[in-house]
């Protein structure tokens, strides 16, 4: 019998899959009210994520930037030849806490001066003056090693000085510190919500076939048989509930960058706001799934306990 | 031909249906057993009919074969197939080797009776292009081909049963198991699904009916066990006082 069981398989996995596919549309028309609110409150879910990884995206990205401003930069004894910075910065630049190193020769360092300050005036100069600036800017990968890569530079025979602002490493580091958890903790609440009113409105569906899974089991049916209507229904919740709101969160975002733009300049001049598309590039497959995800868990999860019959 | 035999799965016994000394019991310690050490056969393409009284076990037998339960001491065997050993995958094998009959139908009220089959055939994994064909032939079987297209609620008690039935059938069990399949109907009604469970017999399946009708179990002179608190308290081969 189980190889006649076994044989029958292929077959039967064509007719599950089109039971679930038809049921699972035929659940969700048949509970219209409760579908209804289930993709409501996904919906609500995904645009208060997307409202919120927007923010977090440009905050994330004016952190970057400001980062790119916070570095270190190392001058140099007197006598230090190229060679030896170059070599240096090499070792620096194998550091795991050092994003980049930047060399500015001392030529470098006088043209750049004497460019923006002197003009034309800078070619009177017979000698370079800043003959021993010869500096190397570097960017920190991990702010919150400032001070260890301070102290190591500071050790060093050759370094003269080392600029830094400690006061500006510790509050940016804080503050991204800050934006993960907390979009961890609202991410993972909204999701947490999510998933329990899907399964709620599952179980709302469940209840009123319960009678059906239950002859369905005594018949025979598989439980992907039994279940797939339901698992499909919670896929489709999550789907449409995910795809509505990004529409909006787009619209939203796109009017309100304007409106900072024309109305408060100072926070558009400190903020960098990244467009729309790269954004939604990330968004729109990130929401679709959790959406989806939400959606499929919720569903498994409460038709699981009805299947013991 | 309402039941089909494809193999022969019996027991090394000979039996369909084998218990050997099953203990059930629900709820706390101090309760009375549901089932005190039942032992029983069937074999291949017999009727028999389990009968007593309320309380004396019979609906738990057929929950313990059905794998609904399971039993808390002892051995039962169906088609061969370990009940106490069982995994969740060997039920569903199992319940598609039975053909299950309730007291009250238990048929999807949304649904015509055509679907009702259908639904089974399909959760059986019956090909799509043959789901058709046999629901109609099970159907036109049990003398419903006029009523496919009603739903349940537009049919008599006795209707209703025999789409039940239909439903049972349509996947070719080895058994039917019957929980007290006369027990809403009139009994015009019990009569004739009496005699389509007799055809199915007549045809080669084995059909076990729980019933506490006695003027049935009487009429179809078929072997009766009889069971009381428990235990099986008599296994006769024909029903006594029966026209013979």
């Amino acid at each position: 019998m189980w190889s006649a069981t076994w044989k029958r398989l292929p077959a039967e996995r064509g007719e599950s899959m089109g039971n679930a596919v038809k049921g699972g549309f035929s659940h969700l028309f048949r509970n219209r009210w409760y579908s209804l609110a289930s993709i409501l409150t996904v919906s609500v879910c995904i645009f208060l994520f997307g409202m919120f990884y927007t923010i977090l995206a440009d905050l994330q990205e004016t952190l970057a930037a400001a980062r790119e401003e916070v570095s270190v930069v190392v001058f140099f004894e007197e006598g230090t030849t190229e060679e030896e910075i170059l070599a240096f910065k090499g070792r620096l630049e194998k550091r795991q806490e050092v994003a980049g190193v930047l060399y500015t020769s001392a030529e470098e360092a006088w043209a750049g001066f004497s460019q923006s300050y002197l003009g034309d005036g800078g070619e009177s100069f017979k000698t370079n003056p800043l003959k021993d600036s010869a500096s190397l800017q570097i960017r920190m990968e991990d702010l919150g090693a400032q001070g260890d890569l301070v102290a190591y530079l500071e050790n060093q025979s050759m370094v003269r000085s080392v600029r830094y602002s400690r006061a500006a490493a510790e509050t940016l580091f804080g503050a991204g510190n800050l934006l993960t958890m907390s979009a961890a903790g609202v991410v993972g609440i909204l999701l947490a919500v999510s998933a329990f009113l899907i399964s709620m409105t599952i179980t709302v569906g469940i209840v009123s076939r319960k009678e059906e899974i239950e002859i369905l089991k005594y018949i025979g049916a598989s439980d992907f048989f039994v279940c797939g209507p339901y698992v499909t229904e919670g896929l489709l919740i999550g789907l449409i509930g995910a795809l509505l709101p990004l529409g909006a969160v787009w619209y939203i975002y796109d009017r309100a960058v304007l409106y900072i733009g024309q109305n408060y300049t100072l926070v558009y001049s400190l903020m960098r706001f990244l467009p729309a598309e790269t954004l939604f590039r990330t968004l729109v497959p990130v929401s679709l799934g959790l959406g989806m995800g939400i959606g499929l868990l919720g569903s498994l999860l409460t038709v699981r306990k009805h299947l013991k019959v | 031909m309402l039941g089909k035999k494809t193999m022969d799965h019996t027991a090394a016994s000979g039996s369909v249906i084998f218990l050997e000394n099953v203990y059930k019991k629900y709820g706390r310690e101090d309760q009375a057993p549901a089932l005190a050490g039942v032992s029983l056969k069937v074999r291949k393409g017999e009727f028999v009919f389990v009968t007593g009284r309320s309380g004396s076990g019979k609906t738990t037998l057929i929950r313990l074969l059905t794998r609904e339960l399971k039993a808390d001491q002892g051995e039962v065997r169906v088609l061969d197939m370990d009940l106490t050993r069982l995994r969740r995958s060997g039920v569903t094998a199992l319940r598609r080797r039975l053909g299950i009959v309730f007291q009250d139908f238990r048929l999807l009220q949304d649904r015509t009776v055509y679907e009702n089959v259908a639904l089974a055939l399909r959760a059986l994994g019956t090909p799509g292009n043959q789901i058709k064909g046999r629901a109609e032939e099970v159907l036109a079987e049990v003398g419903l081909s006029d009523k496919k297209d009603a739903m349940p609620g537009q049919l008599s008690g006795g209707e209703q049963q025999k789409a039940a039935l239909a439903r049972a059938l349509s996947g070719h069990p080895e058994i039917i198991l019957a929980d007290e399949p006369t027990g809403n109907l009139d009994q015009d009604s019990a009569r004739e699904i009496m005699a389509l469970l007799y055809k199915v017999y007549r045809e080669g399946t084995t059909v076990l009916v729980v019933t506490h009708n006695r003027e049935i179990v009487k009429r179809m002179q078929m072997r009766v066990i009889t069971m009381e608190g428990g235990l099986v308290v008599s296994d006769l081969e024909k029903a006594p006082g029966g026209k013979g």
